[in-house]
Order: C-alpha cells, then sequence, then structure tokens
C-alpha cells in the first residue's frame, strides 16, 4: 500500500472511529436504557392512547408536591385539585370543585366547607373532612413559607363536622379567602398518605397522590415525567390512558422535537420563568402548516413596569406619567409581537377579569401623548438638554438618565426593554438597559437600586395583588394605599369590596404606580390527530379534559 | 508511584482552597435563597417574613462559621439538601455526575479521534486538502458556537433525516449528536496543534533516520513521530476537559440531557448554595484529577519529566 492510499484509508477510517467510540461510550443504566433506575417510559409519540407533551421545565417536576412552591405548578391541576375554582372571566365569581357549597358565618370568620361526596385519592383514601383538615394543617406546619397568605396569618382551627363538612375558623374575617383557596398552590388537596408517617401534617412528603384525573407513574430527574389516567376519577375521564412530558429546557429543541414527531405537542401555561412552551418565531410557520393545529387565547398575565416609588427621577409623579405617555403600548405590541401580545390599554386589571365600567377603563387607561409627557416634564424642570447631552433632559445639572433593570434570562424583556428605550429617547429621557440574573435582580429591587423594571404578574382580584405587592418593598406604596388594604381585606360585603378595589384602581392609575405594557397570549400546538384542547380556566395550569388523540397517519 | 501519592497530597489544599473560594462566592454574591422562595408564592415578603425563613434554612450567622459548619458535614459525606428538591445534594450528585462525564468523555474521545488523523495528515501534507480540511474545521469548530452546532446537526439528522433522535438520554444513539458537538468544537484547535507538532518532529534526523533504515511510513509517522509530538498535545487535552465540562452546561440544555450542567444552571439561578458547593467540588475533583493523569501520561510519553 503506498502513502496515499494508506491516509486515504486512514481519513476514512475516522468517523467509524467516531461511532465506535459512541457504541462504548452508551449510557449506562437499568435494563430499559434509564439512567438512575427510575420507572421511566420509552415514549413513542404518534399512539392513539398516550399523549406526549414537551415540557419546558428542568428539575423540581418529578417531586409534586402542592404544599410547597418548588413542585412545578403547570402541572399540578393533573395531580391536584382546589376546593373551589376561580372563573376565568370574572374574579368574583367561584365555583364548585372539590367543595361544592361555602358559607361565611360569625361575621366571616368561621367558613363551611361541603364537600364532594364519593372522591377518592389516587391511593383509594376518601377525600373527607379528615383529608381536608390535614391539607390545612401540613400548610400551618409550614407557616414560614406561607405567612404571606392571609389565611395563614389568620387561622385560627379547622375541624371536621361531618364527614364531608369541614368548619374553618379565623381571628379575622378575609375579603379574598375564596380567591386565595382558589390558586393553584399552596392549598391543593393531597393526600394524608402522601407523606410519613402517614396523615402526620409535619411529615416528609413521601408519594404524590391526589384526587385528580392523572396519577404520576414514574419520573426520570431532567427527563420524563409519566402518568396514567386515574381510573377512579370523579369527574369526566380523560380519552386516553397515558400522559407523558418530556423535559426539554431549550425552546429549539422542543420545537424540532415536535417537528421530528417526538412529541405530539407544546402547550402554554402562561410565561414562566421568562419563557414559553411554544417558541414565538415559530408560530407563523406552524399556523401555515397543515400538520399541526394551533391555538392561542389572551392570559392574563401583564407584562410591565414597575418605578422607584422612593428615591431618584422617578419618585416624582411627573417623571412617572411622563414615561406612562411616552410609551405607545400598540406600537410596541405590534411590532415586537405582531398577533401575539395585546396592548394593555385596560391596565394592571383588564376589564375582562374585572367588570370595570366603560368610563373607569377609560379614566384608568393611558394613552400615548408625548405632547403631554412632554410639558409634564417641562413642569417637573427637566429641560432639554443642550450641548453633549445628546438630547437628554436635564435639571439642576443633572441629566435625566433612567436605569431599567431586566432579568438576564428574559429574551422577550431585552426586546421590549430596547423598544421603550427608542419610544422614550426623543421625550429626553435616557434610559440604560440593565441586565442582572434573576437573583442579582432580586436584591437590587429590594435595595431601591434601579429606577425602573421589568416585571410581571398574573392579574388577580385587585385587593389581592395590592396586598401582595403594594409594600414598601415593591412597586408601590402609600400610607393611603396601606390604610384602603388594612380596612379592604376584612371587609366581607361584595359591594364594600368592589369600592376598595375601585379605590386602589384608581390610586394605582392616578399615582402611576406602574405602567402596562401588554398582555401575553399562550399558545397550544398538536401534530395533527390530536383535537378537543381547550385551555385551562386557571392561567398557570395545564388542563387536558376533553382532548382526544388518534394514532398518527 | 510516589509521584502520584505525592501529587494527591497535594490536592488536599487545593480542594480546600476550591471549597473555601466556592462557599465564599456562593455567600457573598448578591441574592438571597430565602426571599426567592418566598417570591414564588407570586407575592413581595416582608423582611421579617425574609429573615425567619434565612433563620430556618440556616443562613443566619457570620460566613466563617458556616463555612465550618458545611466543612465539617462535608467531611463526613453529607453536602447538605437542596433548597430547591429538598433531596440530599450528594444523592443528586451522584445521578448526574456519571451522565456528564460520560458526555464530556464522549465528546473528548470523538474530538481526539477526529483530530489525530487530521493533524498528521495535514502535517503530512501540508497545503494539501487535509491541511485545508483541518483549517477549516478549526475556523468552524472556534467561530460557530456549540449550541448553534448543536441545534443545525439535530435539524439535519433528527428532524430532517430522522436518523437519530432529537434529545434525551436512553441510548447509544442519544449521544451521537452531543458527542459530534463537542467534538467538533474540540477538534479544530487540537488538529492544528498535532500538525504543528508534528511539523517540528518531522523534521527531526530520527525520522530521517527511520526513513533511511526503509521503516514503513506509518511506522515512521505513528511509532516514533507521533509519539514525540505527543506530550504537548496530550497536556492540552487535560485542559480541554475542563473547557468541555463548561461546554456541556449548554449541550446539555440543547439536547435535554440530564447532567451537572443542568442542575448548575438552576442552582445558581435559585441560589441554591447547597446544590452550588457540591458541584463545584465535585468538578473540581474530577478537574483535579483529569489533570493528574495527565500528567502521568505526559511523564509516562517523555522520559525526561520524570523525577531522577
Amino acid at each position: 500500500m503506498n502513502r496515499r492510499t494508506y491516509f486515504s484509508r486512514l481519513a476514512l477510517m475516522a468517523p467509524f472511529g467516531v461511532l465506535a467510540a459512541t457504541a462504548a461510550c452508551a449510557p449506562p443504566g437499568s435494563p430499559d436504557g434509564q439512567p438512575g433506575g427510575d420507572r421511566a417510559r420509552e415514549a413513542q409519540a404518534g399512539s392513539a392512547n398516550e399523549l406526549i407533551l414537551g415540557h419546558p421545565a428542568d428539575s423540581n417536576v418529578a417531586e409534586l408536591d402542592a404544599h410547597t412552591y418548588d413542585a412545578d405548578s403547570r402541572l399540578q391541576l393533573l395531580v391536584y385539585e382546589p376546593l373551589i375554582l376561580k372563573d376565568a372571566d370574572d374574579f368574583a365569581k367561584f365555583h364548585p370543585a372539590l367543595a361544592t357549597k361555602w358559607e361565611p358565618s360569625e361575621g366571616g370568620t368561621v367558613w363551611t366547607l361541603t364537600l364532594r361526596p364519593g372522591v377518592k385519592f389516587h391511593d383509594g383514601t376518601p377525600f373527607d373532612a379528615r383529608a381536608v383538615a390535614f391539607n390545612v394543617n401540613r400548610i400551618m406546619a409550614q407557616k414560614t413559607r406561607f405567612s404571606s397568605w392571609q389565611y395563614v396569618q389568620t387561622h385560627k382551627d379547622i375541624s371536621a363536622v361531618g364527614e364531608h363538612t369541614v368548619r374553618w375558623a379565623f381571628t379575622q374575617p378575609s375579603a379574598i379567602f375564596l380567591e386565595e383557596i382558589s390558586y393553584t398552590r399552596p392549598l391543593r388537596m393531597v393526600s394524608p398518605a402522601a407523606v410519613s408517617p402517614t396523615g402526620d401534617p409535619s411529615g416528609t412528603f413521601s408519594k404524590t397522590l391526589g384526587t385528580g384525573p392523572w396519577k404520576l407513574e414514574s419520573s426520570t430527574p431532567g427527563q420524563l415525567v409519566g402518568f396514567t389516567r386515574f381510573e377512579d376519577y370523579w369527574g369526566s375521564k380523560p380519552a386516553f390512558s397515558r400522559l407523558t412530558f418530556k423535559l426539554l429546557p431549550n425552546a429549539n429543541t422542543r420545537m424540532n422535537a415536535l417537528r421530528a414527531g417526538a412529541v405530539d405537542g407544546l402547550v402554554d401555561a402562561g410565561r414562566h420563568d421568562f419563557g414559553y412552551a411554544v417558541l414565538r418565531s415559530d408560530i407563523p410557520a406552524l399556523e401555515q402548516d397543515k400538520g399541526f393545529s394551533v391555538t392561542s387565547r389572551v392570559n392574563t398575565d401583564v407584562i410591565f413596569m414597575y418605578f422607584n416609588f422612593y428615591k431618584g427621577p422617578t419618585a416624582d409623579l411627573n417623571v412617572r406619567r411622563a414615561v406612562a405617555l411616552g410609551v405607545d403600548r400598540d406600537r410596541l405590541a405590534q411590532s415586537l409581537f405582531p398577533g401575539m401580545a395585546v396592548p394593555a390599554n385596560e391596565g394592571m386589571f383588564p376589564a375582562k377579569t374585572t367588570k370595570w365600567s366603560g368610563a373607569k377603563l377609560d379614566q384608568m387607561r393611558f394613552k400615548h401623548d408625548p405632547a403631554e409627557a412632554a410639558r409634564l416634564l417641562d413642569a417637573a424642570g427637566w429641560a432639554r438638554g443642550t450641548g453633549g447631552t445628546g438630547g437628554v433632559r436635564v435639571k439642576e445639572g443633572q441629566p435625566l438618565n433612567l436605569s431599567l433593570l431586566v432579568n438576564g434570562a428574559d429574551e422577550e424583556g431585552k426586546l421590549v426593554a430596547q423598544a421603550v428605550q427608542s419610544m422614550l429617547a426623543p421625550l429626553g429621557i435616557g434610559l440604560s438597559i440593565k441586565l442582572l440574573e434573576g437573583a442579582a435582580r432580586s436584591e437590587a429591587s429590594k435595595n431601591r437600586d434601579f429606577d425602573l423594571s421589568m416585571g410581571q404578574a398574573g392579574t388577580r382580584n385587585v385587593l389581592s395583588l395590592a396586598k401582595g405587592h403594594y409594600v414598601p418593598t415593591t412597586y408601590f406604596n402609600t400610607p393611603e394605599t396601606d390604610r384602603i388594604i388594612k380596612e379592604g381585606l376584612s371587609l366581607t360585603d361584595a359591594a364594600k369590596i368592589a369600592e376598595v378595589n375601585d379605590q386602589l384602581a384608581t390610586i394605582t392609575t392616578q399615582q402611576v404606580g406602574v405602567v402596562p405594557l401588554y398582555y401575553s397570549k399562550d399558545y397550544a400546538v398538536f401534530r395533527r390527530g390530536v383535537s378537543g384542547f381547550a385551555f385551562s380556566p386557571q392561567p398557570q395550569e395545564l388542563h387536558l379534559s376533553g382532548v382526544t388523540v388518534a394514532k398518527r397517519t | 508511584m510516589r509521584y502520584v501519592a505525592a501529587r494527591l497530597v497535594a490536592l488536599l489544599p487545593v480542594l480546600l482552597g476550591i471549597s473555601v473560594v466556592t462557599f465564599a462566592l456562593a455567600n457573598l454574591t448578591p441574592g438571597d435563597p430565602a426571599r426567592l422562595i418566598l417570591e414564588r408564592g407570586g407575592t413581595v415578603p416582608t423582611p421579617a417574613q425574609v429573615d425567619v425563613l434565612r433563620q430556618e434554612m440556616g443562613l443566619t450567622g457570620p460566613v466563617p462559621v458556616r463555612y465550618a459548619r458545611w466543612l465539617g458535614d462535608a467531611l463526613r459525606g453529607d453536602l447538605g439538601r437542596s433548597y430547591q428538591s429538598r433531596r440530599p445534594v450528594a444523592e443528586q450528585l451522584v445521578r448526574r455526575l456519571p451522565v456528564t462525564l460520560q458526555v464530556a468523555a464522549a465528546g473528548m474521545l470523538a474530538g481526539t479521534l477526529l483530530a489525530l488523523p487530521l493533524g498528521v495528515l495535514a502535517a503530512v501534507r501540508r497545503g494539501g486538502w487535509a491541511d485545508h480540511a483541518g483549517r477549516l474545521l478549526s475556523l468552524v469548530g472556534s467561530a460557530f458556537p456549540s449550541f448553534w452546532i448543536g441545534l443545525l446537526l439535530m435539524w439535519v439528522f433528527a428532524v430532517q433525516l430522522r436518523l437519530l433522535p432529537v434529545a434525551g438520554w436512553r441510548g447509544p444513539a442519544y449521544v451521537v449528536l452531543p458527542m459530534i458537538t463537542l467534538g467538533l468544537g474540540m477538534a479544530g484547535p487540537l488538529s492544528r496543534m498535532v500538525r504543528a507538532t508534528m511539523l517540528d518532529v518531522l523534521g527531526e534526523d530520527y525520522v530521517r533516520t527511520g526513513r533511511a533504515k526503509g521503516l514503513p511510513e506509518w511506522r515512521v509517522l505513528y511509532v516514533h513521530a507521533l509519539r514525540n509530538a505527543l506530550p504537548p498535545v496530550v497536556s492540552m487535552l487535560g485542559l480541554a476537559f475542563g473547557h468541555l465540562l463548561g461546554g456541556v452546561v449548554i449541550i446539555e440544555t440543547v439536547f435535554g440531557i440530564p447532567g451537572m450542567g443542568r442542575l448548575a444552571v438552576e442552582a445558581i439561578a435559585t441560589r441554591d448554595y447547597p446544590t452550588m458547593q457540591g458541584i463545584v467540588l465535585y468538578l473540581a475533583v474530577v478537574y483535579v484529577a483529569v489533570n493528574l493523569v495527565v500528567d502521568v501520561v505526559h511523564q509516562w510519553l517523555e522520559p525526561t519529566l520524570r523525577p531522577a
């Protein structure tokens, strides 16, 4: 063999060497090829009896403990159910879930809950009054973690007064009791057998056992979570028997998995960790592709900016108002997310969820009015800069340069920040975008080391949102709001609560506590053959009842 | 053996130093894990609520005291519990480390298997097609980010050709794309180094002598020349392994591989101190161990480095 032939052959052999090495490096593990020895399944998309979804979450999916903030809330409604459900369109309305009736007494300090009969947990334990008491007591055993909830702060005792009746007493009435217990967490019904020792509220969580339509079957951390249909489910049972989530943290990989047929679909459930399950840039192409069906809805998440209300230029109402009037929400939503976001022209509390009058909505709306914004800045003493200021306004020698905090992992937030920057520049407001990762941003926010910050909130009842957020360390806080919230929280009369909501919304707008930007949309994409999907009434959760799966043709 | 034992003893202060730096960095970086946990409830916690939880989590008290407590537990094999999953950190690491090591080792193997023949060919055929191919590979490997190469390979081989799985970690087929992605990034610069060292060696007298004696060309190249060209390449492999461990973080996310990289990213974002410290400590041990092996191999290849 001459040298030329020898080296040519050697070059040809190299790729085979790589492949041989590949085989040598095969992931070891249990006989099914799974590392770690979990009973994870070899999920195959395209089957008629199984739905496989790509899921963006990474870890903390396997240990679905409803009574923590650790588990992935998007999967909770599949396994754990609430006592009552909030209406998706009217936040003052609630629907029965595991409780069929709820009545206040003794001036609103006692709630009597009537439970749905015939309900079982996945382990066969009956769902009854003792189970509800166990759940409440388990949350109270972790009071520190849940101390921001009004029902945790005012809890007195809970007792079973019959097999299916619970009496829950509080030290004072709560205007947001129903709202709070309808949330995704922490008050979801977990079987007393889920902890060890069984029924001990201080016990250790050991099994994922709820009353929901899906039972956790297996999980491989970082890879798969598998559910099977709960055959004794009290409600309408799913049409297919297996449900698998493939954990794919990278958005492009999820889209590739969908196109390659490795998953049957992708479903958004709000904007988690600054991202969606469905990659936004791929939606137009998927909508044109006959191999897929795409559905969407406007979710209740509001993306907004909030101010440093306490120091710097944004402590001045005129500056805050100028920023709010200087942002063109319509242009922002349409240019950045054409058809995929709705301008937040109804403010932090959209009419969809809070039944405002038209006049009230108009009063709360920030119209794009750059002329008025400029007038307000002039009135506040911020004069147009000359010379080397680059057009930035100046007051007492200080330029009007504001910092906007954005989470470094929030790609969408960066785009929005740049758009806002370009909209405020003609007004003479300089905006520097400060990218910090999550924990550092939280710290900067706590230390008030910012002028503006990007925020996101699932809309709630106004009073509930204000209670959680209008505190001195965050968005917006005045002695007046403190007083209204404090008095409002102990109200029981619906008309008076509505009045408080109205007052808070008015003050929020008048004081420009926040600048609402847009409402995001949820998307769901399925391969042809998967039908009947409807988004969950609970905005942060997946809901698959009504979905049918046909074999891929 | 004495050399290895001495190196192992020298490892102890290195690990201690790493643990001090890791603990200090984790605890002095802005961000409060207690606050982050409470914020996950969707509301902003009051300072009093944060303080109570900090106390519960053992985050109060001076950093040196907390470090001493952590070190004492770590020496007994207890790296604490994750703030996130509440599982023992050691258990999570034992599950995830082998996956990361396999991905990194597979990448290194692929890179070496590509780089060695290509580097030798490039040196032998200087200015020829192999030389140009090596240069192109080096450019591609260095200029294109690994996640982009990974997604491109995924698009071609998994989506279009359906030859390989998109992502996951369930069998030999799942290793192919991650290892090629990592290997391509590494093979470029490595092949250039092999080429350069081979060119040096090929000009040596003993190569000419070997050829004059009529030795087969493969023997001249692979037994005599390559062995003498390898020591700097082996040193580079040791460093490259550390680089690969860093690159694996991205590859694990792109290919949905349940390794340590993904765990690390999440632990940093949530200020999960016990997990962060455990990961850095484990990876430091691996890195130091790999470099020890590299040094030993280096000595074996180059007897002049052996202690007298």
